[in-house]
């Protein structure tokens, strides 16, 4: 009979009321540690893509559409630019590297990205299978895109007009697939890529004669480009926007932005999980508070058996601290399960992949909170039992 | 002021003019206990005094007196529950006032053991686990043979994993003596042990207590006539308003 053993059949004898207290705890972890790890896997996710591009070109709109059309593939682009109009810059002094993508094609949703294979050392891409494009209509998968599309090397495949399902298919151009990536765990996976110039081929072959003339002039959707020296990240953005028809958005700005934007929902929601861990550490307190009275001969008999006055104590904290350890723990496996379970449900090549399997250091902090509480909730009523003077309720009885 | 007086029947003529403990552990080491010029004032103007009362290990006696009279309190004193405000009281060649407050616990659990008018078994523990918990709480290693075997000794095998609710009146008494028995104390105190009780149980509890505490001394508080009748002869002592 330790400690641990009492404090567990006390909880056992009032079992709805323990239950209810560790659904309380379990619930307000639970969603303060699933909060923590989408939030924590989107940042991460948004600036392993973005990461090592200094800033996007593209026509001008908005700048946080520019980010996510052309980094994370998530949105329409702003519009297309002209490659005359954007080779300047892309030769400009300051820039180290520039990166010409070519939109405006998809396959069952993936996009097909017309691009250098410069876009694929960025993220150290590693061929699977096969090789990079060499010739236009040349396509290398992504490993997600190819697993999706269940295509293996030299077979070949006719894109759709647009960057969603239901566009007017391309069914003179015939793609070929001449490499599959491995995984990257980036936006790569999820991308079908070929040469800018597949890109400008199908349209050109594929658009009104009344227009030749305007498809004689080749187009970009974005550039991405890194810097030669950090000091550009000052004036070449502001450069851009000021001298021509392009604008120019920087990824980690946009980004900031965006999780500020997605932040307040998730601090709320937070807030909320930890008004729920406070309601139930309240409940836990006001628990005991109330089993002390029906306990009080129960204290007295233990005093009688040998218990000192620390030991009443200690026992009622250690209700509390295994009442809050049994909550966390519940609270815990919420919150990765909600997150694997997140995962799996959004499971389209598309989607952010989530994943419960993951701890993070701050996980940590919650459950040094959550016990610290476990213990104030129990120490009002611990101190009262410690003072209780035994003989009086006995005498009492 | 209402002065409680302390009568002794079946006195022995022994009556030491005891000052110090050491004094007392070196004269009279058989002794259970020594009580000697004890002042306790409780419930703002009742006191209880006693000018000298001792008793000898293994002996058996009754306090008597109307309720209020402080037989209760007597005991509390004697378990070490409360402390005298003047006087000495001396338990096993112990003067409790004089350990610091866990000693006395730690005392209390393994010298003494304690029946209660009411039983006050641990709701949320099963039998066993009440006999378990008062080895614990005395601070001495669990050992569940002995729990087993007193048990046994009650006729309560049956029950160990009975939870209190689910005794009788008679089984939950039986098992209150079991956990005052079980770490083989050296002094039992029974506060009104059978209040409560009908007949059959009153007599079966009062042989089970005069069986168990051969090797104890026994005190019992009580103003039940059939406590008194089946103690005949047994000293005591009356308080009185």
């Amino acid at each position: 009979m330790n400690l641990f053993q009492l404090s567990w059949a006390y909880l056992r004898q009032r079992p709805l009321n323990t239950l209810l207290n560790l659904l309380l705890i379990g619930l307000g972890t639970g969603t303060i540690i699933l909060l923590l790890l989408l939030s924590t896997q989107l940042a991460d996710k948004l600036h392993r893509d973005a990461k090592g591009f200094d800033v996007v070109i593209g026509a001008k709109g908005s700048p946080l559409q520019l980010i996510l059309s052309s980094i994370y593939h998530a949105d329409l682009p702003t519009g297309n630019i002209a490659l005359s109009a954007a080779e300047p810059w892309m030769q400009h002094l300051w820039v180290k590297t520039a990166i010409p993508l070519a939109l405006g094609d998809s396959y069952q949703s993936l996009r097909i990205v017309g691009t250098t294979p410069e876009y694929l050392q960025h993220y150290h891409a590693q061929f699977a299978a096969g090789k990079v494009w060499e010739k236009p209509l040349e396509v290398v998968l992504g490993a997600q895109a190819a697993k999706t599309m269940q295509l293996k090397l030299g077979q070949t495949f006719s894109g759709a007009h647009g960057l969603s399902a239901g566009g007017e298919t391309h069914a003179q151009a015939h793609y070929q697939v001449v490499g599959i990536l491995q995984p990257t765990g980036t936006i790569l996976d999820q991308l079908i890529l070929t040469a800018v110039e597949s890109v400008w081929a199908v349209h050109e072959h594929h658009e009104h004669p009344t227009e030749a003339q305007h498809a004689a002039e080749h187009e970009l959707t974005a550039v991405l480009i890194t810097y030669k020296t950090p000091l550009a990240a000052i004036s070449f953005p502001r450069l851009v926007n000021a001298q021509s028809a392009l604008q120019a958005a920087a990824p980690p700005l946009e980004i900031a932005r965006l999780l500020k934007l997605i932040g307040v929902g998730a601090e709320t929601l937070q807030v909320f999980g930890a008004i729920f861990s406070l309601i139930a550490f309240c409940s836990i307190g006001v628990a005991l508070l109330n089993a002390l009275q029906e306990r009080r001969y129960d204290l007295a008999i233990m005093r009688t058996l040998g218990a000192s006055r620390a030991y009443i104590f200690w026992q009622l904290l250690c209700e509390g601290l295994l009442l809050a350890a049994s909550g966390v723990i519940i609270g815990l496996l919420f919150g990765h399960a909600g997150a694997s379970c997140l995962g799996w449900w959004m499971n389209d090549p598309h989607a952010l992949h989530f994943t419960g399997a993951l701890w993070l250091p701050q996980e940590s902090w919650v459950i040094l909170a959550s016990l610290g509480l476990g213990i104030a909730a129990a120490l009002i009523p611990a101190i009262q039992a410690y003072r209780t003077d035994l003989a009086r309720i006995l005498a009492n009885s | 002021m209402n002065t409680i007086g302390c009568f002794e029947k079946n006195d022995r003529p022994a009556k030491l003019a005891l000052r110090s403990c050491y004094s007392i552990t070196r004269i009279l080491g058989n002794l259970m206990f020594v009580i000697d010029q004890l002042h306790f004032a409780y419930l703002a103007n009742t006191v209880l005094e006693i000018p000298h009362w001792q008793m000898a290990q293994g002996e058996r006696c009754l306090i008597v007196g109307a309720s209020g009279s402080g037989k209760t309190t007597l005991l509390h004193l004697l378990a070490g529950l409360l402390t005298p405000q003047q006087g000495t009281l001396i338990v096993l060649g112990q003067d409790l006032a004089k350990l610091t407050p866990s000693a006395q616990d730690r005392f209390r659990g393994q010298k003494i053991g304690v029946v209660f008018q009411r039983l006050h078994l641990v709701a949320a523990l099963n039998v066993l686990e009440n006999l378990l918990l008062a080895q614990t709480l005395a601070q001495l290693p669990r050992d569940k043979a002995r729990a087993i075997e007193v048990l046994t000794a009650l006729n309560l095998q049956d029950f160990a994993e009975h939870y209190p609710a689910q005794l009788s009146q008679g089984q939950a008494q039986r098992v209150a003596l079991a956990r005052a028995i079980i770490n083989r104390p050296q002094l039992i105190l029974a506060d009104e042990p059978s209040a409560n009780l009908d007949d059959t149980n009153c007599s079966q509890m009062l042989d089970l207590l005069q069986q168990h505490a051969a090797q104890a001394s026994l005190v019992i508080a009580t103003h039940d006539q059939r406590v008194k009748n089946y103690f005949q002869g047994t000293r005591l002592l009356e308080l009185s308003r």
